[in-house]
C-alpha cells in the first residue's frame, strides 16, 4: 500500500513529464482500440451480409460445383436428394440452379451466370418475392445495382438470354428486370441474373435439379447423409476470414510503432529517473526500504502511468468510440469496388475482450519497460546510491 | 566489547579498489559505542569519517572484520535484514538534508512512519510531536524548496527522531549551515539525546559540532588515532 502512495505521489509530482508519458500511452490504447474495433466491425459485417445474402448456414454442393471455374457449371447439377426434401417443404433449405448463359443488353454481349432459387424462400434475404412479371409469357428476373449499372438494364426492361440446354441445343429467351436490389455482397451480384428456380429448370430442360442447397440456421448445423458436399459455414466464409486478419496485420504495424513510441517514452523517463533520482533511491534505502521495494516503486510508477493513460483514454475516447459504434464511419470508397462485402458505413465493433486486451496488453508491456531499467537497483548498496554510483 | 556495548567494530578494514590497486578507507578499526552516548568522528576528509558511518549504519558493508549493531553482525546481514534494522533502529542524518523534494515537510517526516507500517492516527500524532521539537510545526505543509537550509536540516532531524531510533549516525549535519543554525540543529540533537537517550554518532571536522561532543574520535587516514572523553560536563548542556 505505501509503495501506491507513494509512487502516487511520484508521478503526480513530475507533472509535465507525466502527462507526456499519459499522452504517447493514451494515444497507443486508443489506437488498438480504434483499429481493432474497425477490423472486428468490418469483419462482423461482411459475415453477417454473407450470411443474409449469399451463404446461409452452410451449403451442400453438387461435387462437380467450383464456385471459381465457370465452366463446371454445366455439369454442376444433379435432381435434388430424396433426403433434402423435408427441408425444402419447412423453408430449412433452398436450392439454387446455376447455369451459364450470355445475354445481350444494348446489344453487347455479356456472359452471365443465370441462378434459379424459389420466389418463396426465406433463407436469403434477396428479396426473390419481387420477381413477378407483368407478362405471362416473359421470365421475370432480378439482379443487384451493380449489375443493373454495368448492363444499363433499368426495371420494366427487357433482355434476350441465350443458354445451352441439357441436352446441348442452344436456346434463347426475352427476360423482363422486375427488380433490382441493393446488397453489399458483390458475388450476388456482379454477373448474375437471379430468376425463380422453376422457370429456370424449365429452361434448361431438368426438373427439380439444382447446383447447391443452401441451409437455414439450425439446418445448418447437422450434416444430412446426401451425396454432396456439405460445406460448413466456417468454411465458406475462411477466405473473408483470412482477409480480415491480413487487413489486421497490416494494421498491426500502425499501432505497433505507436506502442514502440510509447514504450520507449517510458523507458527514457525509468532511464532518466535512475539517474535522476539515485540519491533519493539512496535516501529510501537508508531510511529502510529494502533494494526490491525501491524496485517495486520504480516499476509502479509506469505501470500506474499506464492506469492513468487507460482513465484518460476512457475519458476522451469513450465518447468517440460510442458515436463511431452507433453512427458507423463512412467512406467515401466503398468496398464492393473491391469485390469486398461492405458498405459505405462501417459500424465499428467494440467488445470488452477487446478493451480488456489492449489493456491487458500494453500494462505487460508497460512492466516490462518499467522493470527493465530499474532492475539492477536490487543489486545496489545503499551507500552507492547515496553517493550517485 | 563492553556489555553495555550496542556498537561494537573489531578490527574493521574497507577496502575499495582504486584502477589497479587498492585504498583503505578504515584499518583495523576497534571501536565500542554505549547507549545514550554523543560521540563524534573527527578528522579532515578523506580521513574514513563517511565510510565508518556508513558500515555502522548498514548502508555499507565492511571488507574484513566484525561490526556488531545492536547485537546483529552487520557484516552478514542480507539486504532485507539491513534494511530493517535501518528503518526499526537506525537514523541517518545526511550533509545535505536528502528531503524527497516532491513531498511536503509532513509527508517527509512521515515517509519513515509508513515504512514501519504505524498507523495512520498514530502517524500524525507522532509528526506533529516531532515537529514541534524541532520547531516546524508551522512549515509542515512546505515543500522542501520552500525552507531554508537550516528548516530543511531541521526537517531531516525530524524525520529521523519521528521513529525514535535507538541510534542515529549524522554524517556532517551542519556542514551546509551557518553559526546560528548549526546551534540550532546542535540544541535539538543534544536535547533529543538527553530526553530519548538516543546514541548520537556524528562525522565531522566543524569546530561548532566539537564543542558540543561528549566523546570525540579521531580518525587519521582511516586509523582511530585518538579517542577520548571531551568533557563530561557537557552532557548537561
Amino acid at each position: 500500500m505505501i509503495l501506491f502512495r507513494l509512487a502516487f505521489r511520484n508521478i503526480k509530482a513530475a507533472g509535465l513529464r507525466t502527462w507526456l508519458n499519459t499522452f504517447v500511452i493514451s494515444l497507443t490504447f486508443f489506437a488498438i482500440i480504434f483499429l481493432q474495433g474497425m477490423y472486428n466491425g468490418m469483419y462482423e459485417q461482411m459475415v453477417r451480409v454473407r450470411i443474409d445474402d449469399e451463404l446461409g448456414h452452410g451449403q451442400y454442393w453438387h461435387k462437380n460445383y467450383d464456385p471459381f471455374d465457370p465452366l463446371t457449371l454445366e455439369e454442376s447439377h444433379a435432381p435434388l436428394p430424396s433426403a433434402i426434401q423435408p427441408y425444402i417443404q419447412k423453408k430449412e433449405a433452398v436450392p439454387v440452379l446455376m447455369v451459364p448463359a450470355a445475354i445481350y443488353p444494348q446489344g453487347r454481349l455479356q456472359s452471365v451466370v443465370l441462378k434459379g432459387i424459389p420466389s418463396n424462400q426465406t433463407i436469403l434475404k434477396l428479396p426473390t418475392s419481387e420477381m413477378q412479371s407483368s407478362m405471362q409469357e416473359i421470365i421475370p428476373i432480378m439482379m443487384g445495382e451493380r449489375m443493373a449499372k454495368q448492363t444499363d438494364l433499368a426495371i420494366g426492361d427487357t433482355v434476350t438470354a441465350r443458354w445451352r440446354t441439357n441436352d446441348g441445343a442452344f436456346d434463347a429467351l426475352e427476360l423482363e428486370l422486375a427488380h433490382i436490389f441493393k446488397t453489399d455482397v458483390p458475388a450476388v451480384d456482379f454477373g448474375q441474373i437471379w430468376l425463380p428456380l422453376e422457370h429456370l429448370q424449365q429452361m434448361f430442360d431438368v426438373s427439380d435439379h439444382a447446383t447447391i442447397i443452401i441451409m437455414q440456421q439450425e439446418a445448418g448445423k447437422q450434416q444430412i447423409n446426401i451425396q454432396w458436399d456439405f460445406h460448413s459455414l466456417e468454411t465458406l466464409l475462411a477466405d473473408t476470414k483470412q482477409f480480415v486478419q491480413s487487413k489486421n496485420a497490416g494494421g498491426s504495424i500502425f499501432f505497433s510503432l505507436l506502442l514502440f513510441l510509447a514504450m520507449i517514452a517510458i523507458l527514457d523517463t525509468q532511464a532518466l529517473s535512475i539517474f535522476k533520482r539515485r540519491k533519493e533511491i539512496g535516501t529510501l534505502m537508508a531510511l529502510g526500504m529494502t533494494p526490491e521495494k525501491v524496485l517495486g516503486l520504480f516499476t509502479l510508477e509506469g505501470v500506474m502511468q499506464g492506469f492513468f493513460a487507460a482513465f484518460v483514454t476512457a475519458i476522451w475516447g469513450g465518447p468517440i468510440f460510442w458515436y463511431m459504434n452507433k453512427y458507423g464511419i463512412r467512406f467515401s470508397v466503398s468496398g464492393d469496388q473491391y469485390g469486398l462485402a461492405l458498405s459505405e458505413i462501417l459500424y465499428p465493433a467494440y467488445t470488452f475482450n477487446l478493451f480488456a486486451g489492449a489493456f491487458m496488453f500494453v500494462m505487460v508491456l508497460l512492466v516490462i519497460v518499467s522493470y527493465w531499467p530499474v532492475r539492477h537497483i536490487s543489486r545496489l548498496l545503499p551507500s552507492d546510491a547515496l553517493r550517485g554510483r | 566489547m563492553t556489555e553495555r556495548s550496542i556498537i561494537s567494530l573489531d578490527q574493521v578494514d574497507k577496502v575499495f579498489p582504486v584502477g589497479d590497486g587498492k585504498f583503505y578507507a578504515l584499518k583495523q578499526i576497534d571501536l565500542n559505542f554505549e547507549e545514550g552516548e554523543f560521540a563524534g568522528l573527527v578528522g579532515p576528509s578523506g580521513s574514513g569519517k563517511t565510510t565508518l558511518l556508513n558500515v555502522i549504519g548498514a548502508l555499507d558493508k565492511p571488507s574484513r572484520g566484525r561490526v556488531s549493531v545492536l547485537g546483529q553482525d552487520v557484516s552478514q546481514l542480507r539486504a532485507k535484514e539491513s534494511a530493517h534494522l535501518r528503518s526499526e533502529k537506525l537514523g541517518f542524518i545526511f550533509q545535505t538534508h536528502n528531503l524527497l523534494p516532491v513531498y511536503t515537510v509532513y509527508e517527509n517526516i512521515e515517509l519513515p512512519l509508513l515504512l514501519l507500517r504505524t498507523p495512520a492516527s498514530e502517524r500524525k500524532k507522532m509528526i506533529m510531536e516531532t515537529l514541534e521539537w524541532v520547531g516546524l510545526t508551522d512549515k509542515w505543509k512546505s515543500k522542501p524548496n520552500k525552507l531554508s537550509g537550516g528548516q530543511c536540516q531541521r526537517a531531516a532531524i525530524a524525520r529521523v527522531m519521528v521513529k525514535r531510533p535507538q541510534i542515529v549516525l549524522a554524517d556532517e549535519p551542519t556542514a551546509n549551515l551557518d553559526a546560528e543554525n548549526s546551534h540550532m540543529i546542535l540544541k535539538t540533537m543534544k536535547k533529543l539525546n538527553q530526553e530519548l537517550k538516543t546514541t548520537f554518532i556524528f562525522s565531522t571536522h566543524d569546530e561548532k559540532v566539537i564543542q558540543y561532543l561528549v566523546r570525540k574520535i579521531t580518525l587519521t587516514d582511516g586509523k582511530v588515532t585518538q579517542d577520548e572523553i571531551v568533557n563530561k560536563l557537557k552532557e548537561s548542556r
